[in-house]
């Protein structure tokens, strides 16, 4: 078989470089959630927890090949990279040569399989027939058997959906801002209601087929990943207790998988109305990811995190820590008798070391350093327990020499800049009708 | 005090266990040949491997404590650990006596070090079904090198001929000289030597090419953070990767930043 790449080579290559420009923005970059062996003659498996396969130089995961089918945008959203009005390069694919890049790809074991984004061209359902043209050929002419994730966008109809849902293990629709009046400022031609409709439709389609397939072997799978969505932050007001009542809304309503979170980089430079030096709130994103992860994996609900007098997540210190600083009277408690559930409240204890203490405490009663053996990170645990009796955090705890020794420490705050970006400031012009 | 010393095989790990227990020798300790150095003090006993006795052991373990226990037995033979021999022969002969579900005594003497080794084996295994890069050759087989820490070409090799299942592919460990051969059907691990060049396809230089620049590209120069990229892609790997690990790209997109 002889290797073609359309007209000519360089042009090729330009092209990936210009689609993948466009889509390295979206944050997700999971390929967990489905666990799927492979079959006889066909190419390919799905591993339950995921696999990155490599990290870019911003340490981020690579696991799928994440790339746009087209960046000719119709669309005019202030926040994007590929929104009409901005000048730079455009590009598409076609099917088959999106067909053949996953492939050679997913041969040499460079991927996990692919995300297919795009941006508007026409109208949405143009747009998302040609994405589903892509994954539909993967499956059924090239007896694809990996990881899937495709983009859905704003105000495709049923119909399309339930084709795409056939062969993409994940979907996704972004929400891309917290709250309608951001939306609007923004992104002027998507509305709420267009997002939130798909994420109805395939919450309700991704249930049903689970019920069927718990009943008939063979039933069809409809994105059995589940699905996700991401917010901007810092390119609004919007503040994080906003945010997080969103995303907890979304786990709740709309059975997400996960919410992801994407800090505001200003994608245009060369505007003379815009700061020439600008930071993305880079460890806002962080406390915001820790945050998730505590209503997650848990039990924490996002109003004892963040309320009408604490709207925004402590940068200097770590979520749970915060809270635990406001709910002192709770702790220490004693690691071999407390229930798991709080254990897990223990700033520096996560499941695993939970599920290790709860487990070998069984055998014997556990002490400083069988924590430690164990590898329980004790560097902020140890202001909050008791092992058999005993306390370790030195003199005694307040909120504020906690705080001193951990913000100190925190790992976190050495990484990140925490310059806070926000667009209304770059914007002005904008938001000052808001 | 008794050394049980044998043949670097798997077989031969088990039919020492079988030994050792049978002489009811708990407190000896059993070495692979290879790493093994000799002890003034205590006597040899050279195991001869038995594929009898060593599918007792396998039968013993898999029936009374399961297949976790079985493979973290081997995840920890796999780790090719100085002491790992010893410290696998002492937990099984515990969960023996104490019942599989030992397993969770994490901050037991004896359970926690046979743990730390079976997870720093898993952990690396993980990572590999990443990590691994294959190259496509004239003759149409996909070849991969590697150099893992531990020994888990046994481990890597059940997951690429369940995913890579209609090309054949060799996955090559350069450092031990073992290699684990798939054919479209079957997986079998054997010793390679490999003398001269390998000759590859002709449309290979070509996706290389495009996969470095994708690779290139989706950095974003906002976050760029080397230090986290290196501490999740340790150094020792990088040499064979296609894709440039390490590196703000050729073309300067990052404008010397980071």
């Amino acid at each position: 078989m002889l290797f073609q790449l359309g007209e000519n080579e360089m042009e090729f290559d330009k092209k990936v470089e210009i689609l993948t420009r466009g889509a390295k923005y979206d944050v997700s970059c999971s390929s967990s959630g489905v666990d799927r062996k492979g079959k006889k003659g066909q190419l390919g498996n799905a591993a339950a927890p995921g696999i990155c396969h490599s990290f870019t130089a911003d340490g981020r995961c690579v696991s799928l090949l994440k790339i746009l089918m087209s960046n000719s945008c119709d669309y005019n959203c202030a926040y994007c990279v590929n929104r009409t009005s901005n000048d730079g390069e455009r590009a598409s694919f076609t099917p088959e040569e999106l067909v053949k890049l996953t492939m050679d790809f997913y041969r040499r074991n460079y991927i996990e399989g692919l995300f297919l984004s795009s941006a508007v061209c026409n109208n949405p359902d143009y747009t998302m027939e040609r994405m589903v043209e892509v994954i539909r050929l993967l499956r059924e002419r090239e007896s694809f058997n990996g990881y899937i994730h495709l983009k859905g966008i704003p105000g495709t109809s049923e119909e399309i959906l339930q084709l795409a849902g056939r062969y993409a293990d994940r979907m996704s629709m972004n929400l891309e801002l917290p709250t309608k009046k951001s939306l609007k400022l923004l992104a002027p031609q998507k509305s709420t209601h267009e997002i939130t409709a798909p994420m109805h439709y395939l919450k309700d389609k991704i249930a049903e087929a689970r019920i069927l397939k718990q009943n008939y072997k063979n039933a069809p799978s409809f994105v059995p990943a589940g699905q996700t969505t991401q917010m901007m932050i810092g390119a609004t007001a919007d503040t994080d207790y906003n945010i997080m009542m969103v995303s907890e809304g979304m786990y709740d309503a709309y059975a997400m998988k996960r919410v992801y979170y994407s800090a505001y980089i200003p994608v245009v430079k060369n505007n003379s109305l815009l700061p020439s030096v600008v930071e993305a709130p880079l460890l806002r994103e962080h406390r915001l990811y820790q945050a998730d992860w505590l209503l997650r994996f848990y039990g924490f609900k996002a109003k004892e995190l963040l309320n009408k007098k604490h709207q925004n997540l402590d940068l200097e210190l770590d979520p749970k820590c915060f809270w635990a600083l406001q709910n002192l009277s709770l702790f220490p408690v004693e690691v071999n008798r407390a229930h798991i559930s709080l254990l897990l409240r223990v700033p520096g204890i996560g499941p695993v070391s939970a599920q290790r203490i709860v487990n070998g405490r069984r055998f014997a009663s556990l002490d400083y350093d069988a924590l430690k053996k164990m590898g329980v990170v004790l560097k902020r645990a140890k202001y909050f327990i008791l092992c058999k009796g005993k306390f370790y955090g030195g003199q005694k705890v307040t909120p504020s020499f906690v705080r001193q020794q951990l913000v100190v420490h925190d790992p976190a705050m050495k990484k990140f800049n925490p310059n806070q970006l926000r667009m209304d400031g770059l914007y002005p012009e904008v938001f000052q009708h808001a | 005090m008794r050394d049980y010393v044998y043949d670097n095989s798997f077989q031969g790990y088990l039919t020492a266990i079988f030994l050792a227990y049978e002489a009811k020798d708990y407190e000896s300790e059993i070495h692979r040949e290879k790493f093994y150095e000799g002890h003034l003090l205590n006597e040899v006993i050279i195991v001869h491997t038995d594929t009898i006795l060593s599918n007792r052991v396998a039968k013993g373990v898999l029936e009374k404590l399961g297949e976790e226990w079985f493979e973290l037995l081997h995840k920890v033979y796999l780790s090719e650990d100085q002491s790992g021999d010893t410290i696998a022969f002492k937990a099984i002969r515990l969960a023996f006596i104490e019942g599989k579900q030992v397993l969770k005594a994490e901050s037991h003497k004896i359970i926690q070090p046979f743990l730390k080794l079976g997870r720093r084996v898993s952990r690396e295994c993980h990572d590999f079904l990443g990590y691994v890069r294959f190259i496509e050759l004239k003759t149409g087989t996909f070849f991969s090198e590697i150099q893992p820490t531990y020994n888990i070409l046994p481990l890597l090799a059940p997951h690429f001929s369940d995913r890579l299942k209609d090309q054949s592919w060799v996955l090559y460990d350069s450092k031990r000289h073992q290699a684990a051969f798939y054919d479209k059907e079957n997986w079998y691990i054997n010793t390679l030597m490999i003398e001269t060049a390998l000759e590859i396809s002709s449309k290979e230089t070509c996706i290389q090419n495009m996969w470095r620049g994708y690779f290139e590209e989706l950095a974003i120069e906002e976050r760029i953070n080397l230090k986290l990229q290196q501490q999740k892609i340790p150094k020792k790997y990088w040499r064979f990767f296609i894709e440039d690990i390490g590196s703000l790209g050729q073309n300067g997109i990052m404008n010397g930043k980071g």
